[in-house]
C-alpha cells in the first residue's frame, strides 16, 4: 500500500468524528467528539487546518450554514466525509489492525 | 456572556491566519466564548491558530522557511554579538532586519504593507518615538536588543526588505478567503 494512502493521527480522528456527527459536523462538535472519546481536545485552528488538508485531498466536502448573531454574523461550515475519505479510513484501519495483531505487549485491556 | 473581544485579537486572527476556513474558525471561537469559554481560552486558541497556520505555510513554502530560519539564526547570533565582531559579515547587519521585516510585512500584506513600512521608518527617524518604543520593548527583557539592532540597520535594508516582501508574497501566502461552497440549506 502506498504511504500516501495512510492518514495522519489527527486526520484519522477528524474523519472518524465526521462519520459520527453526520450532518452536524463543524469545528466545535468535531473537537468535542475527539475529546469525548478520550483524546485531548484539539485546538480549533488545528481542526480547521486538518479539514483544509483533507478537503484538498478530496476526502471531505463542505457546505455553508446560516450566519448567526452569536457567531458575530459568521456562518458555520459543515463538513462531510466523501466516499474516498471513507475508503481511506478503512485502509488505515486495516493497516493499524494488521500492525496491532500478534503483539503480546498489546494484548488485553489498556 | 459578552462576545466583545479586543480588536487586536480579531486583527491578529484576520491577518496572520491564512486558513481557508478562517471566518468559520472565528465564528466557532465567538460561539464558544458566548457559551462560557474564558477570554484566556479564546486568546490561546487564536495564538495557536496563528502558530499552526504559520507552520502550515512554512511547510508549503520552503523558501520562506529558509528566510525565517536565517532571521532567527542571525537574531540569535546578533544577540550574542558574534556577527558584530566577525569580520566581513557586516552585510548581515542589514540582512537581519530585512529578512524579518520582509517576512512580517509580506505576511500582513495589502494596504498594511505601506503602513508598516512607513511606521518602521518613522520610529527609526523620530527620536522621541524611537525612545518610547524602545522603552516599551524593554518590558520584554532581551527582545529590545534585537529590535534595537534591527531598527538601527533598517534604513540600509529597505531594499532587501522589499525583496523579502516579494518573496513572502510569492511563496508564503495561501488563499485568505473561504472557498466557494454550495448555497446555505438552512442548517
Amino acid at each position: 500500500m502506498a504511504k500516501r494512502d495512510l492518514l495522519g493521527g489527527l486526520e484519522l480522528l477528524v474523519l472518524l468524528a465526521l462519520i459520527r456527527l453526520r450532518d452536524e459536523a463543524y469545528g466545535v462538535p468535531i473537537a468535542g467528539a475527539i475529546a469525548q472519546h478520550g483524546g485531548k481536545e484539539p485546538a480549533l485552528g488545528s481542526v480547521y487546518l486538518t479539514l483544509e488538508r483533507l478537503a484538498a485531498k478530496g476526502l471531505v466536502t463542505s457546505r455553508r450554514g446560516e450566519p448567526t448573531a452569536v457567531r458575530g454574523g459568521r456562518a458555520k461550515t459543515y463538513f462531510r466525509i466523501t466516499a474516498l475519505g471513507t475508503e481511506q479510513v478503512r485502509r488505515t484501519q486495516t493497516v493499524l489492525i494488521g500492525m496491532w495483531s500478534g503483539l503480546p505487549q498489546l494484548q488485553g485491556s489498556p | 456572556m459578552s462576545t466583545t473581544l479586543p480588536a487586536w485579537i480579531l486583527w491578529l486572527l484576520d491577518k496572520l491566519v491564512s486558513s481557508a476556513y478562517r471566518e468559520s474558525l472565528l465564528g466557532d471561537l465567538l460561539e464558544q466564548r458566548a457559551q462560557g469559554r474564558s477570554k484566556a481560552w479564546f486568546t490561546r486558541q487564536v495564538v495557536w491558530a496563528v502558530v499552526a497556520s504559520t507552520v502550515a505555510d512554512l511547510r508549503a513554502a520552503y523558501g520562506v522557511m529558509l528566510m525565517i530560519a536565517t532571521f532567527v539564526g542571525l537574531s540569535a547570533a546578533a544577540a550574542l554579538g558574534t556577527i558584530k565582531t566577525a569580520p566581513g559579515l557586516e552585510a548581515f547587519d542589514a540582512l537581519l532586519p530585512a529578512l524579518g521585516a520582509g517576512w512580517l510585512v509580506g505576511r500582513i500584506g495589502g494596504v498594511s504593507t505601506g503602513i508598516v513600512l512607513v511606521g518602521l521608518v518613522a520610529i527609526r527617524e523620530v527620536p522621541p518615538l524611537y525612545a518610547a518604543v524602545m522603552q516599551f520593548l524593554d518590558h520584554f527583557g532581551g527582545l529590545w536588543f534585537i529590535t534595537d539592532h534591527a531598527m538601527r540597520a533598517l534604513p540600509d535594508s529597505l531594499a532587501l526588505a522589499a525583496l523579502g516582501i516579494l518573496a513572502s508574497a510569492l511563496l508564503g501566502t495561501r488563499p485568505r478567503h473561504d472557498p466557494p461552497m454550495p448555497a446555505p440549506t438552512g442548517a
